[in-house]
């Protein structure tokens, strides 16, 4: 297993990784950077082509605004400076998909550059304990918060969209997506294993999503990740070579990746060979990085300052006496930028303190459950109940959605309202404890997620028994069925009780309260003594 | 206006003067059939006062029409119709002008000759030499009309159109006009839009008129320039008209006008340099004039930084032709063994011309990473001391504009020009720096040469103060009477 021998090879104290990212990320924009046409994704193929798109002779760029705003809010959540001057600047290369032969970036002159992102460690529970090896660390209750530097965001558009037809040996073209709007994040290599990198990137998309900048679903559609990744000796010098692995589509790729690569890189280490610049690639399949080209084989992309943009200026509160209305203000955007998920999180545990500690956070964090709290306990109003919540979120929840794999989907089924409902049922007691992993199950497989919670309730019979004489009713048959119990009870009446309740709520599975019918047998059987 | 009228149509005779001249080859295609039906349909529907209206023109052929062939002279765009329309030729077209045909050109706008995939346009002058024949097949000699825009000026000196339209990146509307003998004006850089217009350098190129007199250049620019909100470049002011010469206030001050020292340079010949010297000595009588010799620093290294940045931009520019989404494509593929890289080259390789993959090579070298500093860079550095040399002449020297030659010596035949090797003319060294520092300038005929073939000069003024050249330009040409040829007249 990658990840294992990835562990050993960077706990074994003799080397240490260098890990960076290059994170381009598709704008929630409505039209192109570059162009008007809009930059909805699935449409008609060519269906949303201009002149500039296509590259048609005398076609003209004209940049978005929103791109820019966009852009700014990434690098203001990612504390990066603000260059006031950048310049967009065509990198050439020929590819079907480029129908330019350039495509518009910023190489030299980025409009944001040296930030730092700091993003929680996600580690399962149990391995918390085992903390005290990171750096960060307070207590065992905090989050362990480690930080990445950005050396630089760039503004950049997408490229079409290439679909090879191996049957008829032909490639064909969409240029639909060819224009939409980028940013590329460019980090330091300060991520040192797969674990930070996951953690790192997971944290990135809360933001990003949060701050409006890329549509849902973050890393599986709108995020793309190339992955720079070097081993080196434990007390040498990093020497700039470094290992990159292109286009990584899912957290898990991302990963499983890096954790190949650094073994395959200690093997190469161990028998003395160095690591030289090298692009690969990554195989799904195979779950290995694949080689695609040398550094001698790199390409020269003969930047050049893009001469139908003039150079992009940024303004702030400062600038009021030189920009007109229409201009971009940096200090407008900084005050209606919402707070980052670091700090909403920090806010939760000083609202929530009577009962949400640090680790309970971590957790829904690594369950990807942060969301679906919020919303659950704005629809409860009280502690009490958000307690109760917060207990079935880290239990049955964790399980029914694969310790928060299908978390996106049951969040879906059951919504905060209909599990809140749930939570409040539970509280009056008309559902048991019991039956919650049941209900949830059958709520979270249901296909209408509009049905309401009465409906699920009757149409399997879920209500709780409080009823205390038909509780007797059903505990009288029971004894009935079970004589040896009642035996059982003068001798071991610990023993008997117990296999009563199981008796019952085998047989009526989760409508049985605990309490309520102990105290029923009990009676009966003190009764019978008697 | 009564569509009835029986008087010939201005569209029917433009149409009868170029068919007649085709030797003159002033076009790539021609949109007759379309040309006329708009004559009658916009004769019955007057839709306004534009002293433009129902005014035949020409356009340059690196300006898309929507629906027409733009072909830029290059067999790379020979079949290449645009579905869209350039913003100026639109603006053109609501003024009530009535586009006649698209003009021949040098490749891409790359040269001096306008000698492109469909042979070269002649000098309308040519014809009147009737002594110059050939002796072995008694034919006119023919002469080079300049270029790039060769097309619309020998239209415009012939009188086929009185209004034609071109571009200027190094000379390439200026050069032609002098050569044919008529105006031509390349505007400041910002005022015209490029949206359609094929880019050849983006930070150069300048759409601009050919004209017969002034106030038609007037007239013209008025019509187009102004913002365009998909042309990030252009000045974001909205456009005040210029004045024509009714308009203008008669007072007359005083105008100085510089000689630039560093334009005499050794290949100017020596009747061109007298044309020159003779106007200044004439403006200088009249009293209104002054002239200052002033230094322009930076010319020699004009052309090699002009040289380097247009070709980068060039070979920026270029790269979109691959025959994928539009234009020729090779038909020569070996479907076993082709790869995209190899069908690219091939498509690029047979249609594109031999100046235009030159540049395009040049361009590519000095993009590479570890050139670009030493060349770019640097070139840029040289455009900056350019446009300071420019700037300190006016601003500090309190000189209006510049009085500068165009070209240096009579234009050569065509079979001269075709035994010639060279890449870039000498004459470039008089029209780049405008282009460098994106200032106005106006080409316009003087006299005749010895050989009878007009010689032209130019003024050079400040950047954005295009009125002022317009209205000096005007004034100047009032001082004497250039023959502008007219060949309808032997039709």
């Amino acid at each position: 297993m990658a990840a294992t021998a990835a562990a050993a090879v960077l706990s074994s104290g003799r080397f240490y990784a260098l890990i960076g990212f290059e994170i381009h990320v598709k704008l929630a924009t409505h039209s192109k950077m570059f162009s008007s046409s809009s930059s909805a994704p699935a449409q008609t193929t060519n269906s949303q082509v201009t002149p500039f798109d296509m590259a048609l002779p005398g076609s003209l760029p004209y940049f978005n605004r929103t791109c820019l705003e966009a852009g700014i809010r990434a690098a203001l959540g990612l504390n990066c400076q603000l260059n006031k001057i950048s310049h967009f600047e065509r990198k050439h290369y020929f590819y079907p998909d480029s129908p330019a032969g350039y495509q518009i970036t910023q190489q030299r002159y980025p409009f944001a550059s040296n930030g730092v992102f700091h993003y929680p460690l996600l580690i399962k529970k149990d391995k918390l304990k085992s903390s005290t090896k990171y750096k960060f660390v307070d207590n065992q209750n905090s989050f362990v918060i480690k930080q990445c530097r950005i050396e630089r965001i760039q503004l950049e558009h997408d490229t079409g969209r290439s679909i090879h037809d191996d049957h008829q040996n032909r490639t064909l073209i969409d240029l639909n997506r060819f224009g939409t709007g980028l940013i590329e994040i460019v980090t330091k290599p300060d991520i040192q294993s797969s674990l930070e990198g996951e953690s790192f990137l997971r944290e990135l998309n809360r933001l990003l999503i949060k701050y409006n900048i890329c549509e849902q679903s973050g890393l599986e559609t709108a995020v793309r990740v190339d992955a720079n990744v070097s081993l080196h000796r434990m007390n040498t010098k990093p020497d700039g070579n470094r290992i990159e692995i292109k286009n990584l589509g899912s957290f898990i790729d991302v990963r499983q990746a890096i954790d190949f690569e650094i073994k395959r890189q200690e093997q190469l280490l161990t028998n003395n060979y160095s690591i030289k610049n090298e692009t690969r690639t990554y195989d799904t399949n195979k779950y290995q990085t694949i080689h695609l080209r040398r550094k001698e084989d790199q390409i020269d992309y003969r930047f050049m300052i893009e001469p139908n943009l003039p150079p992009l200026y940024l303004y702030d509160d400062n600038d009021k006496h030189i920009y007109g209305k229409n201009f971009v203000n940096i200090d407008d955007i900084k005050r209606n930028i919402p707070i980052s998920p670091l700090d909403e999180r920090k806010q939760y545990l000083d609202k929530y303190k009577d009962f949400l500690t640090a680790e309970h956070l971590h957790e829904l964090l690594r369950l990807d459950m942060i969301d679906y709290f919020r919303d659950v306990m704005t629809h409860l109003d009280n502690n009490h109940l958000r307690h109760i919540a917060l207990e079935v979120l880290l239990s049955d929840v964790k399980s029914i959605s694969y310790d928060g794999r299908k978390i996106r989907k049951f969040a879906q089924a059951v919504s905060p309202i209909l599990f809140a409902d749930i939570i409040k049922h539970l509280e009056k007691r008309i559902i048991t404890r019991f039956s919650l992993y049941t209900l949830l199950t059958l709520c979270n497989k249901s296909r209408d997620s509009t049905r309401s919670l009465k409906s699920f309730l009757d149409e399997h019979n879920m209500y709780a028994i409080n009823d205390e004489n038909e509780l007797e009713k059903i505990c009288l048959k029971i004894l009935e069925e079970n004589p040896k119990q009642i035996d059982r009870y003068k001798t071991n009446p610990k023993k008997a009780l117990e296999q009563l309740h199981t008796s019952v709520c085998k047989k009526y599975h989760g409508r049985i309260h605990d309490d309520l019918v102990n105290d029923v047998f009990k009676r009966l059987l003190d009764k019978r003594i008697k | 206006m009564l569509s009835n009228k029986t008087t010939s149509s201005a569209v029917r005779s433009a149409i009868n003067a170029l068919q007649h001249y085709k030797v003159l080859n002033t076009l790539t295609n021609d949109c007759f059939d379309k040309a006329l039906e708009t004559e009658q349909q916009i004769s019955i529907e007057k839709k306004n006062n534009s002293p433009l209206y129902g005014r035949p023109i020409l356009i340059k052929d690196n300006f898309c029409l929507r629906d027409t062939l733009t072909t830029c002279a290059s067999k790379m765009l020979a079949n290449f119709r645009a579905p869209y329309t350039s913003t100026i030729v639109q603006r053109l077209i609501d003024h009530g002008c009535i586009i006649v045909g698209k003009t021949n050109m040098d490749e891409f706008a790359m040269g001096v000759a306008s000698w492109g995939a469909f042979g070269p346009v002649a000098n309308p002058w040519s014809l009147t030499k009737t002594t110059m024949t050939n002796v072995e097949n008694n034919k006119t000699v023919l002469h080079v009309a300049g270029g790039s825009s060769g097309g619309s000026a020998a239209a415009v000196a012939a009188n086929f159109v009185s209004i034609a339209l071109g571009s200027d990146t190094g000379g390439s509307i200026r050069n032609p006009a002098a050569r044919c003998g008529c105006y031509g004006f390349k505007p400041s850089y910002g005022l015209l839009s490029r949206l359609g217009m094929v880019a050849l350098v983006n930070s150069f190129d300048s759409p601009g008129f050919f004209a017969r007199n002034i106030d038609d250049l007037i007239f013209a620019t008025n019509a187009v320039a102004g913002p365009d909100d998909e042309d990030a470049t252009l000045l974001s002011k909205p456009f005040e008209n210029f004045k024509t010469s009714n308009e203008l206030s008669k007072e007359k001050k005083k105008i100085i006008i510089g000689l630039p020292d560093d334009y005499d340079v050794n290949t100017l010949s020596s009747e061109y340099r007298l044309c020159w010297q003779d106007l200044v000595h004439r403006l200088t009588e009249t009293g209104e004039y002054t002239f200052k010799r002033v230094q322009l620093p930076y010319t020699p290294y004009s052309n090699a930084a002009y040289t380097i940045l247009s070709s980068c931009e060039i070979a920026s520019n270029m790269a979109r032709y691959d025959g994928i989404k539009y234009g020729y494509h090779t038909k020569n593929i070996d479907k076993n063994k082709d790869t995209y890289e190899d069908i690219l080259k091939k498509t690029r390789d047979e249609s594109l011309g031999e100046r235009v993959r030159g540049r395009i090579l040049a361009g590519n070298y000095y993009l590479l990473e570890e050139n670009y500093d030493k060349y770019f860079v640097q070139s840029q550095r040289v455009r900056r001391g350019v446009m300071n040399d420019y700037k300190k002449v006016f601003e500090e020297d309190k000189i209006d504009c510049l009085l500068a030659p165009v070209v240096s010596n009579d234009p050569i035949t065509l079979a001269e020009y075709e035994q010639a090797d060279d890449i870039f003319s000498e004459d470039d060294i008089f029209t780049v720096g405008a282009n460098l520092a994106g200032l106005p300038a106006l080409s316009f005929p003087v006299r005749l040469s010895s050989k009878g073939f007009p010689i032209g000069l130019q003024l050079i003024g400040p950047f954005l103060k295009d009125q002022e050249l317009l209205s000096t330009a005007y004034r100047i040409c009032s001082t004497y009477q250039f023959p502008f040829l007219d060949l309808t007249k032997q039709i």
